[in-house]
C-alpha cells in the first residue's frame, strides 16, 4: 500500500514540478504575485523610499515656456528644439518624512518637478543643462518672511500675501541645490537627482533641526512660487537676461528686458501664466508679483494635460483673453438688448458678436430680424449674412451644392459692399467680411482673390487714416497671406512688415512675434522661388 | 563506454543504467530548452544558449549515470555565481553606467528584490501593510513579486535546497572551501556556531522590524562587494561599504578557504536559517540508514553548512539546516545516506517492481526501468536543478556573450 502511495506522490510531484513551475514563470510569474500582494493583500512598497507619500501633484500646461507668451530661447543650436527645456509641466510635493531609510537626511521632504525634455547637450554635472530653478516657499503661520527676491535677477516680486520663508535654488552647473531663508542666508544644501526616463528633477530638502523647517508636517499648508528661468553662468544669479530679440546667447521676445520677468515658465495657479507674469509696469519700475500655488495634503490643484492640444499656447492665451474679452460684452450687451429690445444698434452689434464667437446660429435669428428694418445698416446686416451664407456653404457635403451657396453669399456681399456708405466704420466691417470670405474661397473656382487684395488694400488705408491699429495689423496680416497664395513674396513680406511695425508701436507683442515668423516664412518662400528660376 | 567511466567513475549504489539516465536526460533538456531555445534571440546569442542547454544536460546526465550529486553540482553553482556577478554588474553598467545603487536609483524603487530580504520584509508587511525595502512590487526579473513567488513554490518543493542549488550567492563561497586540500582550521568543534545564523536572523528582522528597513542589506551583506552597493556620499554609507567588503573578504574568501565550509551560508546567512524552517514543510529529505551507518563521520566532516552531527547521525536525520547538496551522500562509503520523500518509508533500491512476478521479459524490463526512474533522488534532483536552470537561464547566457563580447571587442558593456 505504501509503495503505490509513494508511485502517486512521485507522479504528483513529477506533474508539479515539470508542469507548474514553467507554467507559472511563463504565464504569471511575477505579475499575479505582484498583484495578488497589491491588490488583495494592499501590501505596498514603503513610500518613503520614494520620497513619502503624495502631497499634492499641480499640472502646468505643456508649451507654455514663453514667459509673458512671447519669450523665445536663445539661437544657440543646443537649444534645440528651441521648446520644451525650459517647460515644467508637473510639480510634485510629497510629504515631509520623519524618519528617512535608505536616505542622506533623516528628516526631508521631497518636491519633484517635471520638465517637458530634460536634456544635458552641454554636458553640466548635475545632468541637465538649462533650467534654473527657484522654488520660493512660504510657510503657513510663519511669521517674517518677505515678498522680495533675496537676489536679484528673476525681476519678480511676491504676492504680499504670502511672502516666502525659504527658497530652494537648483541648477545643473552644481550637483547640490541650495537652501536659503528670506534674509538671502545659505542653510542648507539641498539634494538633486535627476530621473532621466522621466524628464524628472528630484529635490530633497532637509527639514532638520537647525533648518527651521522641523515644525513642518504632514497637515503642515505651505504656499509655493516655482520659477524657471534659463541658466548663466555669468547673469545675475544665473539668471539668462532675456532681450527683445533673441540672439545666440540670449532669449528673445521680451518688450522690457529691464523689468519683464526673467522666467520662461511659472508653475501657474487658478491664474493664466502670462497674465501674472505681463502684468508689471516698465514706468513705475514695478515687477511683475507672482502668485503661489497652495500645498495642502489632498488639495493638489490639477490643471488638465494638454499635451495633444496642437494649438500654440501663446496663440491659445492671446485668444482666450480675446474671447473673455467678448465673453464681458457679450453679457453687457445681452442685457441691454433685454432692457432696450427696440435698439437696433445694440441688436446689430450683439449679433456681430456672435458671428465672431461663432454662435452662428443666434448671429442668423438676429440678422434675419434685422434685415427689412429700417433703422438698421442694411449693408452690415447684409455683409454678415452673406459671410454667414458662405459658412453654411463649407458644412455641405455636395460640391455642387456647394458652389450654388457660395454663389449667392458672393452676390449678398457685393450687394452689401454696394450699398456700404463709404468712408463709414460700417463700411469697414463689410469690406473685412466680403474679403475674409473671397480670400477663403477657392481663387481657381471662384476668381476672387484679386478683389479680395483690393479690399484689403482698401481696409489698410482706412484703417491708417482712421488710427485702427487692431485692424491694420490684421489687415496687413491678411494681405500678407493673400500675396504669398499669389506668389507675390516680396510684397507679402512687405504688407507683414507694415504690420509688425504697427504693432510694435501698438506694444502688441504677440503680433511683432508672430509677423516676424510670417516674414521668415516668406522670405525663405521668396528665396526659395529665385532659387527655383535661377 | 569504459572510457567514458574512466573519466566519470560510477557509484554503482546509485548509478543509473545509461537509458535510463538519457531518457531522463532527454526529459530534462526538454524542459530546459522550453527556457532557453524558445526565447527570441540573434544568431550569437542562440548558439550560446544551445551551448547552455547541451552542457546543463551533460551535467544532468552526468549525475544521473554516476550518481555524484555533489560534484556536478558545485560546477554548476559555483559557475552561476560567477557568471551571475558578471551578468548582473554588467547589466548595472549598461542600465546606470555605474555599479552603485544612486539616491535616484532607491527613489525610482530599481532595487533589485533579492531572496535574504523575503524574512526581514514579513512582519513589517503583516503588521503595516508596507515592504520595508525599495523594489518594485512586480513587473521586473527582480521584482518582489517574482521573488516571492519563486520562494514560495521551493518552501513546498526543495525547501532550503534554494541555498545548494538556486542562490545565486552561495556558489562564491562554495567555491572558495574548494580551494586547497586540507582544512586548516577544523572549525566542526565549534557546535555552537551553527546557532549564529538563528542568531543574525532575530537579530535582522527584529531590528528591521523596529528600524523599518532592510538592516541586513543596509549593514551586512557582504555580496553588496559583488553586486551593487550604496552610493558612498557620507561617513555612514562608507562605513557600511568598509562592513560589506570586510564581511565579504572574511565569510566568502577567508574563513571557507581554511575551514573547507560555507560559512557565509552556514553561519551568517540569515535567509538560510529562515529557509531551514521550511525544510520541514518540504516533499524531500535526507535520511540516515542507522542499520548501515559505521559512524566514520566523514558524512560530518564533509557536510559545507554544520548540518550533520554526530547527535542528528544518531537519530537517522540531518539537522533542520541541511541544503540538500548531496554531499554527505557523496561521501557515505556505506551508502546510508540518501533522499526520501517525506511521509513514505525510507528504503534503499526499492524493488518494488522487481517483486512482481512478471511472466513477460518486457514487462520485467519496463518494470526495471520504472523502479530506476521513480526514485527520490531523481525528483529531487530534477527539481532543485530545474529551479537552479530556470533562475540562472538569463544570467548565464548573458555573461557568456559579454565574456565573448570582451575577448571580442574589448568591452563587457552591450
Amino acid at each position: 500500500m505504501l509503495q503505490k502511495i509513494r508511485i502517486i506522490i512521485m507522479f504528483a510531484l513529477a506533474g508539479m514540478v515539470f508542469i507548474s513551475v514553467p507554467v507559472y514563470f511563463i504565464n504569471f510569474g511575477s505579475q499575479s504575485v505582484g498583484n495578488f500582494m497589491t491588490r488583495v493583500l494592499k501590501i505596498r512598497v514603503d513610500p518613503v523610499y520614494s520620497g513619502g507619500e503624495l502631497m499634492a501633484i499641480f499640472n502646468d500646461p505643456y508649451d507654455d515656456d514663453k514667459g509673458i507668451g512671447t519669450y523665445t530661447y536663445p539661437d544657440a543650436k543646443e537649444y534645440s528644439p528651441y521648446r520644451g527645456h525650459l517647460d515644467l509641466v508637473k510639480y510634485i510635493v510629497r510629504k515631509p518624512v520623519h524618519e528617512g531609510a535608505w536616505s542622506e537626511f533623516n528628516k526631508f521632504w521631497v518636491m519633484e518637478l517635471v520638465f517637458n525634455t530634460l536634456e544635458n547637450p552641454l554636458n553640466a554635472p548635475a545632468g541637465f543643462s538649462f533650467p534654473l530653478i527657484n522654488i520660493y516657499i512660504s510657510l503657513d503661520g510663519k511669521n517674517g518672511g518677505t515678498t522680495r527676491s533675496a537676489f536679484p535677477g528673476i525681476q519678480a516680486s511676491f504676492d504680499s500675501a504670502h511672502p516666502w520663508h525659504y527658497l530652494v535654488t537648483v541648477h545643473g552647473w552644481q550637483i547640490d541645490g541650495s537652501l536659503y531663508n528670506s534674509e538671502g542666508k545659505y542653510v542648507s544644501k539641498v539634494l538633486v537627482d535627476i530621473i532621466k526616463k522621466d524628464d524628472k528633477i528630484r529635490v530633497t530638502i532637509p527639514i532638520e533641526n537647525n533648518t527651521g523647517l522641523e515644525t513642518l508636517t504632514d497637515k503642515s499648508i505651505s504656499y509655493h512660487y516655482v520659477t524657471v528661468g534659463n541658466f548663466s553662468l555669468t547673469g545675475e544669479n544665473h539668471f539668462k537676461p532675456i532681450f527683445l530679440s533673441a540672439t545666440t546667447h540670449f532669449g528673445g521676445g521680451n518688450p522690457e528686458p529691464e523689468c519683464g520677468p526673467r522666467i520662461y515658465d511659472y508653475l501657474q495657479p487658478s491664474e493664466s501664466q502670462y497674465d501674472i507674469l505681463s502684468a508689471y509696469n516698465p514706468e513705475k519700475r514695478k515687477y511683475a508679483v507672482l502668485r503661489p500655488v497652495k500645498v495642502i495634503a489632498g488639495e493638489g490643484l490639477h490643471i488638465p494635460d494638454n499635451k495633444n492640444d496642437t494649438m500654440d499656447s501663446a496663440e491659445k492665451t492671446y485668444q482666450v483673453k480675446k474671447r473673455k474679452r467678448k465673453m464681458d460684452s457679450l453679457k453687457s450687451l445681452i442685457k441691454m438688448v433685454e432692457e432696450v429690445p427696440e435698439d437696433v444698434d445694440i441688436k446689430t452689434e450683439l449679433a456681430c458678436l456672435y458671428f465672431e464667437m461663432g454662435e452662428d446660429e443666434k448671429a442668423l435669428t438676429i440678422f434675419n430680424q434685422l434685415t427689412g428694418e429700417s433703422d438698421s445698416d442694411q449693408s452690415l446686416v447684409l455683409a454678415y449674412l452673406g459671410a454667414l451664407h458662405a459658412k453654411k456653404a463649407a458644412s455641405k457635403g455636395n460640391n455642387v451644392e456647394k458652389i450654388i451657396i457660395v454663389k449667392e453669399s458672393l452676390a449678398i456681399l457685393d450687394r452689401a459692399v454696394s450699398q456700404a456708405e463709404p468712408g463709414s466704420l460700417s463700411m469697414i466691417h463689410v469690406l473685412m467680411c466680403r474679403a475674409n470670405v473671397f480670400r477663403s474661397i477657392p481663387d481657381d473656382v471662384f476668381g476672387k482673390l484679386d478683389t479680395a487684395v483690393a479690399d484689403l488694400k482698401t481696409l489698410k488705408k482706412i484703417s491708417k487714416i482712421n488710427g485702427l491699429k487692431e485692424i491694420y495689423i490684421n489687415v496687413s496680416d491678411l494681405l500678407g497671406d493673400c500675396y504669398i497664395r499669389k506668389g507675390w513674396h516680396k510684397k507679402a513680406v512687405d504688407s507683414f512688415h507694415d504690420g509688425q511695425i504697427m504693432a510694435f508701436a501698438a506694444g502688441d507683442e504677440y503680433h511683432v512675434l508672430k509677423l516676424k515668423n510670417r516674414i521668415l516664412f516668406a522670405e525663405k518662400q521668396y528665396l526659395d522661388h529665385l532659387i527655383m528660376n535661377l | 563506454m569504459d572510457m567514458l567511466l574512466k573519466i566519470f567513475p560510477v557509484n554503482q549504489r546509485f548509478s543509473k543504467s545509461f537509458m535510463t539516465s538519457l531518457f531522463l536526460t532527454l526529459l530534462f533538456a526538454c524542459f530546459v530548452s522550453f527556457f532557453y531555445l524558445t526565447v527570441t534571440a540573434d544568431r550569437q546569442e542562440s548558439i550560446v544558449r544551445l551551448c547552455l542547454v547541451t552542457g546543463i544536460a551533460l551535467l544532468y546526465f552526468l549525475m544521473m549515470k554516476t550518481g555524484y550529486i555533489k560534484r556536478y553540482r558545485s560546477i554548476f553553482f559555483i559557475s552561476f555565481s560567477v557568471l551571475f556577478i558578471i551578468s548582473f554588474v554588467g547589466h548595472l553598467y549598461d542600465a546606470r553606467g555605474h555599479m552603485y545603487l544612486s539616491r535616484a536609483n532607491i527613489s525610482q524603487l530599481e532595487t533589485p528584490f533579492c531572496h535574504i530580504v523575503i524574512p526581514m520584509t514579513i512582519v513589517p508587511a503583516a503588521l503595516s501593510k508596507t515592504i520595508i525595502f525599495p523594489a518594485k512590487m512586480s513587473g521586473s526579473y527582480a521584482s518582489i513579486g517574482s521573488m516571492v513567488g519563486i520562494w514560495l513554490l521551493t518552501i513546498f518543493t526543495i525547501g532550503r535546497g534554494w541555498c545548494s542549488w538556486v542562490c545565486f550567492y552561495g556558489g562564491l563561497d562554495e567555491g572558495f572551501s574548494k580551494i586547497g586540500k586540507k582544512k586548516r582550521w577544523n572549525i566542526d568543534r565549534l557546535k555552537k556556531m551553527r546557532l549564529l545564523p538563528f542568531a543574525v536572523l532575530s537579530f535582522v528582522v527584529l531590528a528591521s522590524f523596529l528600524v523599518q528597513s532592510a538592516v541586513y542589506c543596509e549593514w551586512l551583506c557582504p555580496f553588496k562587494t559583488t553586486t551593487e552597493y550604496a552610493q558612498i556620499v557620507d561617513f555612514k554609507s562608507f562605513i557600511a561599504t568598509v562592513i560589506f567588503i570586510g564581511l565579504f573578504v572574511t565569510l566568502v574568501i577567508v574563513l571557507p578557504i581554511l575551514t573547507r565550509k560555507r560559512t557565509q551560508c552556514g553561519l551568517f546567512c540569515p535567509f538560510g536559517a529562515f529557509q531551514s524552517f521550511f525544510n520541514k514543510s518540504t516533499l524531500y529529505r535526507v535520511q540516515i540508514d542507522k542499520n548501515k551507518c559505521k559512524d566514520c563521520l566523514k558524512c560530518v566532516s564533509g557536510c559545507p553548512t554544520f548540518s550533520l552531527t554526530k547527535k542528528s547521525l544518531e537519530k537517522g536525520k540531518t539537522e533542520i539546516t541541511c541544503t540538500r547538496c548531496g554531499s554527505c551522500i557523496d561521501n557515505c562509503p556505506e551508502g546510508a545516506i540518501d533522499y526520501k520523500i517525506a511521509g513514505v518509508p525510507f528504503t534503499q533500491k526499492d524493488d518494488y517492481f522487481n517483486e512482481k512476478d512478471h511472466s513477460k521479459k518486457w514487462k520485467q524490463y519496463i518494470a526495471g526501468k520504472l523502479n530506476e526512474i521513480f526514485d527520490p533522488r531523481v525528483f529531487l534532483i530534477s527539481t532543485a536543478f530545474l529551479f537552479g536552470v530556470i533562475i540562472s537561464s538569463r544570467f548565464l547566457t548573458d555573461a557568456i556573450l559579454r565574456i565573448s563580447n570582451l575577448i571580442m571587442n574589448g568591452t563587457m558593456l552591450h
